[in-house]
């Protein structure tokens, strides 16, 4: 009910992803503002390099921007849009141990796959097929709907909707034409017919002897365009100069893989592509195999037109890249365009966060590292409206997702010049998650007489230093106290995260701590005759050794178990929007006391 | 922004020995080939259709809806139809779990898979077929026959791919369908 009314300046949280790259190269910039081209340069050496070097310099600039600032983001800065991101759409890599946002992994493409008969393309004919499905698929030119096949004479009981199975059915069987109920005269002269703007190919003398593989049937005009003659040409000239200054096969291919969507990434991977640039300066000049005259009138005929819908819309014209046309009878139906499944990596480490399973209509995922898994869930559970000059207490919601306790530690610019905010309790725990808890346990109907429990308590806060809201299942809400000093549309605040929590890791299997440990330390005591024969001892002999040291970290568990504990911590950087602020309102006494959290509560007790 | 409890008045509801949640005030023809997951939400002034069922078949299933589920105010559920060979028919609709239909929406889909978001105010057209995982962004109309893939957000009238959604949606999605049923109380 509320939440509709709020729709309009919809408060958020965002994360923001700290980018090795892309810090790196901010950072060279703003400090070295008159060797930007170096820094390029150096950037692009830097991507050849062997990895190693590249995760150490990673480090280095990701500890020189932490000392630098503390808030590597202005929360205003338009800049920041492009570096926080939604807590689903970031990854989490569990050996850089940091968040990947989607400009800091790497895709690769596992599936092509049509997005209309989700027919799987295997990669080596997506080229030969340029991206497109080579099927019965088709985009409206005028409204880029999926366009029908249709017969053109019909035995007369069937209405035009009959003819479109092709479409519905198309994994079953090659395009039934309409299922033959009158002898041979079936229709002979198919078209494609759009069934949102009525547009059909017939328009266009675009007719079809068969029912089925049209895109086969179009496939000599397509050939014939002058610019798939001029690409062909093109790549035949570069392609021998390549093979023969490049060993590397790999390069060819790399050079006109056509990436799906988003799928750039993944050129910028290949290695060797600079490298051997300096030998290819002896290409032989090359001469275009078509000539387009341009047509002299357009422009007169454009000018001249009466009717602008005869002129094509950018979208109608991008469509159709060929030509562009300018003219709305010169527009074809395209074939639709692939899309593709994509495995993403970390691009520090190359680990892989996502993998999806390889066919198109699956939806599971072999590995799956997102965020949302990871790090703790930041929602803003209540936030009134705004207004200049006046104290209103927010109420941020932290979720665990892991399994053990999470300590939070806050940080914020207390003061800047668009407002204050201010953190009673900046250090709380949360418990760790547990599904039982999270659906079943969660009883409010029950709740809802404990709410005045709940009111009693931010009573309580209220009082006290306590700056706690609630703390439940696997979360706790903490109260911020923000104060804006001017009007404006959106009030935005920086939020330093740090979570701290206790991980218990497995130390590698027994043969392994064996090699490590006793090779160093007892490797003169371990008798060697005995290892083969009995591993029970052994491994009494390995955790044995290693249980001092962990009790010496921990205190726990004296009895030996391989199991180790230790802390693991990680920050980060979220910009939090709670919406406009209104200008300072003549405000009766009331509204500032209905702001605060006992008036919420007894709110919410009354409806 | 944190999902606030939705109160309900306690004798508008029906509620099912499975969990369903079930609006009087809805319109619900030809219940018997209805069939309801569970935990699955009809708010008020909804119009499922089960009555338009198939010529000359006997008792069969028109729609099937799946676990928490959520058909919003004013959503209408109506089987798709065609004249096939020279005889008009309707034809099941099936929806799987975690989808909710946003308000004022009309939807006419042979199939919606799990895990759907369908906006305010959609029109989804006759024998459309959502996969899996699929965001319908409010106002857009998806014509008929149309296959939204998997992962995909569709918005604009056509509704045309718009953006991809994140590995995560199925994890979200499940969530939002099942913290809506909790907090989806009666008031008193
Ligand atoms: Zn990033
Ligand atoms: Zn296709
Ligand atoms: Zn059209
Ligand atoms: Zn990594």
């Amino acid at each position: 009910m509320t939440a509709e009314a709020v729709n309009a300046a919809r408060p958020f949280v965002h994360y923001h992803c700290s980018c090795p790259d892309v810090n790196r190269s901010l950072s060279l910039l703003t400090l070295k503002e008159n060797e930007a081209k170096e820094s390029d340069k150096k950037i692009a050496e830097d991507r050849d390099d062997d990895n190693n070097t590249e995760i150490n310099k990673n480090k280095e600039y990701a500890n020189t921007t932490k000392e630098d600032t503390l808030f590597p983001l202005d929360a205003y800065s338009p800049r920041t849009v492009f570096s926080t991101f939604a807590l689903s759409k970031l990854y989490f890599c569990e050996d850089c141990h940091q968040i990947r946002c989607p400009r800091c992994v790497q895709e690769e493409i596992v599936c092509y796959y049509c997005p209309n008969c989700l027919f799987e393309v295997p990669t080596a004919s997506v080229k030969s097929e340029r991206n497109r499905c080579a099927r019965n698929c088709f985009q409206c030119p005028i409204c880029q709907n999926t366009l029908t096949v249709v017969a053109s004479t019909e035995p007369p009981p069937v209405t035009p909707a009959t003819a479109v199975p092709p479409r519905l059915l198309p994994n079953t069987a090659p395009a039934p034409p309409p299922p033959v109920p009158t002898p041979q005269p079936t229709g002979a002269p198919y078209f494609l017919l759009c069934g949102v703007c009525r547009w059909d190919s017939q328009e266009i003398n675009m007719t079809f002897e068969k029912a089925t593989g049209l895109a086969l049937q179009l496939q000599k005009t397509e050939d014939e365009k002058p610019d798939v003659k001029e690409f062909e040409h093109l790549k035949e000239h570069f392609e021998k100069h390549l093979r023969t200054n490049a060993p590397s096969t790999t390069l060819s291919s790399h050079l006109f893989l056509f990436p799906g969507l988003n799928g750039f990434s993944s050129r910028y991977g290949s290695s060797g592509s600079t490298q051997n640039q300096p030998k290819s300066d002896d290409v032989t000049p090359y001469e275009a195999a078509v000539k387009v005259v341009e047509k002299e009138g357009l422009v007169k005929e454009l000018t001249n037109l009466d009717n602008p819908n005869a002129v094509t819309t950018l979208t109608q014209r991008l469509d159709q890249l060929s030509d562009q046309p300018y003219k709305v009878e010169k527009l074809q139906p395209q074939r639709i365009h692939l899309r593709t499944k994509r495995v993403k990596r970390c691009r520090t480490c190359h680990h892989i966060l996502i993998k999806p399973e390889q066919k198109a209509q699956a939806i599971k995922f072999k590995i799956k590292l997102v965020a949302l898994n990871y790090i703790p869930k930041i929602t803003i559970a209540k936030s009134p409206k705004l207004t200049v000059n006046q104290k209103t207490q927010v109420i941020l919601k932290f979720s665990n997702p892991l399994d053990v306790e999470v300590d939070i530690k806050l940080t914020t610019k207390e003061k800047d010049a668009y407002g204050t905010i201010a953190i009673p309790t900046s250090e709380f725990g949360i418990s760790p998650y547990n599904e039982v808890w999270e659906y079943d346990d969660e009883d409010f109907g029950t709740d809802r007489l404990p709410s005045r429990g709940r009111h009693s308590q931010a009573a309580a806060n209220t009082h006290g230093t306590e700056g706690i809201f609630e703390k439940k299942g696997s979360y706790t809400s903490i109260i911020l106290e923000v104060t804006p000093l001017a009007e404006m549309e959106e009030f935005r605040f920086p939020l330093l995260v740090t979570y701290t929590y206790k991980a218990t890791i497995e130390i590698p299997t027994p043969d392994d701590t064996k090699l490590d440990k006793s090779s160093t330390n007892k490797s003169d005591n371990v008798d060697k005759t005995d290892t083969g024969a009995d591993t029970s001892t052994t491994t009494a002999e390995t955790t044995s050794t290693i249980a001092p040291s962990t009790n010496a970290d921990t205190d726990n568990e004296p009895e030996a178990i391989l199991t180790k504990e230790i802390t693991k911590s990680l920050s980060f950087c979220t910009t939090i929007g709670l919406g406009s602020v209104a200008k300072v309102s003549p405000a009766p006494p009331t509204s500032s006391s209905s702001k605060t959290l006992t008036g919420v509560g007894s709110s919410s007790n009354s409806t | 922004m944190e999902p606030q409890i939705v109160y309900y008045a306690r004798p508008e509801y029906i509620e099912t020995d499975t969990g369903n949640k079930v609006s009087r005030k809805s319109v619900i023809c030809g219940s018997q080939n209805i069939i309801l997951g569970g935990k699955t939400i009809i708010q008020t002034d909804c119009v499922i259709r089960g009555d338009l069922r198939r010529t000359g078949v006997g008792h069969a299933v028109v729609v099937a809806i799946g676990r928490y589920c959520l058909l919003s105010r004013g959503s209408i559920i109506r089987p798709p139809y065609k004249t096939y060979k020279g005889m008009f028919s309707y034809y099941p609709m099936k929806i799987g779990d975690h989808v909710t239909i946003g308000e004022g929406s009309i939807v006419e889909a042979a199939t919606i898979g799990s895990f759907v978001h369908i906006g305010k105010n959609c029109v989804i057209g006759r024998f459309a077929i959502i996969k899996d995982c699929c965001r319908i962004e409010d106002n857009t109309v998806i014509p008929p026959n149309t296959v939204v893939p998997s992962f995909s957000i569709y918005e604009g009238s056509p509704g045309v791919c718009v953006d991809e959604l994140p590995e995560c949606v199925q994890d979200l999605y499940e969530s939002q369908t099942k913290d809506f049923y909790t907090k989806f109380q009666p008031s008193n």
